[in-house]
């Protein structure tokens, strides 16, 4: 047996490597080696789709943040897109669609995108709609007739609320954006906003809409696995998403390094247990 | 962050780590008073918004047929519990009604023609044209259910359309599954380090200046 069989066979337990590889995750973690990184065309695709627009310019935004999700992940990557928007002075109507999205996306704006910072007055250049229910025929509701909630998130009446003036429906806005929570979530923004009413459309979230709709009815997209974070990249913001983009790769080396070991002990067993036939025989 | 922020902070972070301490130390009362606290909060901050929502949203008089519809679901735990259906119905057929349509056009329609023009204009390039092509027809064949009409396709000597129909099938699914994996499998680990570790040593560092 040789050192190494001996190290694996022996020495080398499951626990052990559980506790090898979080500690070098988290080490990463901390002082990350930062790799370049290449920028995929649905990346380049979806900065180019919100380049191509005019100050001014309404973007409609489909939400479905739960309780958790601001603080689990994407945060950053959300923060890096509003930013972005915002740097190209365009307006912003959330609209959404699970009871905790309008108070989430009230505290996303005000803590962690600093809408504050680049002159973003509420009303005027961002609205937030109340909870709006039905899922699938709720987005369908708000694509047909944008005032279809009434009032604000705050109850103000939509008419008194300057940024809704000229947006009757959402064709009168010049970009939807969709975000995920879910299989079933995009493809219905897609089916109602993007099909519907001829919206161009991008996507902060996930393949799910890549393979069926992309080109057609998707213009830009940002895939969960690797596309936030080439957005964080291309758009030179210090976010935690190509942090977790080479944590991922890192994670896929360890995975490959297992299956490694794995074969040698499975080699080195098999061979002892031949040794051990052949003695015996 | 202010030093009232940085106490609510470690008190998540607290309560973050015993609900992920049910993996490694199993159910422990650290664990359980975590989970009620997060069930509790999630169903109070719900509840507060279907209020708002309700308040904002009742002063329509026709949102009274929606709201009658509602209570109808409620019928379940009294005698009348055949009124229960109705909401079902009303739910199925709306929900068939809103997305059967734009299914069709978006999912069947577009693509099939999207198809065929790239196959004509042989775009992106002609290899990939004519592999979408393949796909597109033999999963087509792949899903005829018939046994008049599916036979041909699933056995014999065309058996091989069906075949490689559900190649292509299986390279979708195979996709879809490493995506997942890797999203959520893969990332459930770095989130937790993110959150846990990262949000906090960062705080900590910006509060500390």
């Amino acid at each position: 047996m040789t050192a190494v069989e001996n190290f694996v066979t022996t020495w080398l337990t499951p626990k052990k490597m559980a506790v090898f590889f979080t500690i070098l995750t988290i080490l990463y973690m901390l002082f990350p080696v930062m790799l370049p990184m290449k920028v995929s065309s649905w990346t380049t695709d979806y900065i180019a789709e919100i380049d191509r627009l005019e100050p001014g310019d309404v973007v409609v935004w489909g939400h479905n943040w739960g309780d958790l999700i601001p603080a689990r992940s994407g945060l950053t990557f959300n923060t890096a897109v509003m930013q972005y928007l915002m740097s190209k002075q365009l307006k912003i109507i959330f609209v959404c669609f699970s009871p905790a999205t309008p108070s989430n996306m009230y505290t996303f704006m005000h803590d962690y995108a600093k809408s504050e910072d680049y002159g973003y007055v509420y009303g005027v250049d961002w609205v937030v709609t109340p909870f709006i229910s039905g899922e699938e025929s709720g987005i369908a509701a708000v694509g047909d007739d944008m005032w279809y909630p009434k009032v604000d998130m705050f109850g103000t009446p939509l008419s008194e609320i300057p940024i809704y003036q000229d947006i009757h429906v959402i064709s009168d806005a010049q970009l939807t954006m969709c975000d995920g929570g879910g299989f079933s979530w995009q493809p219905m923004y897609v089916r109602q906003w993007a099909i519907r009413h001829k919206m161009r459309m991008v996507n902060n979230y996930g393949f799910q809409v890549i393979a069926i709709y992309y080109g057609i009815y998707v213009q830009g997209c940002l895939d969960r696995t690797r596309g936030q974070a080439e957005f964080e990249y291309a758009t030179d913001f210090q976010g935690e998403e190509v942090l977790r983009f080479q944590f991922r790769n890192i994670g896929a080396s360890l995975v490959f390094l297992s299956v490694a070991l794995g074969n040698i002990a499975l080699y080195s067993k098999k061979k002892e247990e031949r040794d051990t036939v052949g003695v015996v025989a | 962050m202010t030093p009232f922020e940085i106490i609510l902070m470690f008190g998540g972070v607290f309560l973050a780590l015993g609900t992920f301490s049910y993996a490694f130390i199993g159910e422990t009362k650290w664990f359980a008073i975590s989970e009620s606290i997060f069930i509790g909060g999630g169903i109070a901050m719900a509840g507060f918004s279907i209020i708002d929502t309700l308040r904002s949203q009742l002063a329509n008089p026709l949102m009274i047929i929606p709201f009658i519809i509602g209570i109808l679901a409620y019928t379940r735990w009294t005698n009348y519990r055949w009124l229960a259906r109705y909401p079902v119905s009303v739910l199925s057929g709306i929900g068939l009604g809103v997305t059967v349509g734009s299914t069709i056009r978006g999912q069947i329609i577009a693509g099939m023609i999207q198809v065929i023009q790239d196959v004509q204009a042989m775009y992106p390039d002609p290899i990939s044209a004519l592999l979408s092509l393949l796909g597109v027809v033999t999963v087509l064949f792949y899903f005829t259910y018939s046994e008049k009409y599916s036979n041909p396709v699933h056995q014999g000597r065309f058996g091989i359309i069906a075949k490689i129909g559900r190649i292509f099938l299986f390279s979708g699914f195979g996709y879809l599954y490493a995506s997942t994996f890797v999203a959520e499998g893969v990332d459930a680990l770095s989130t937790t380090i993110i959150i846990i570790f990262l949000r906090t040593v960062r705080a900590l560092q910006g509060f500390y200046g």
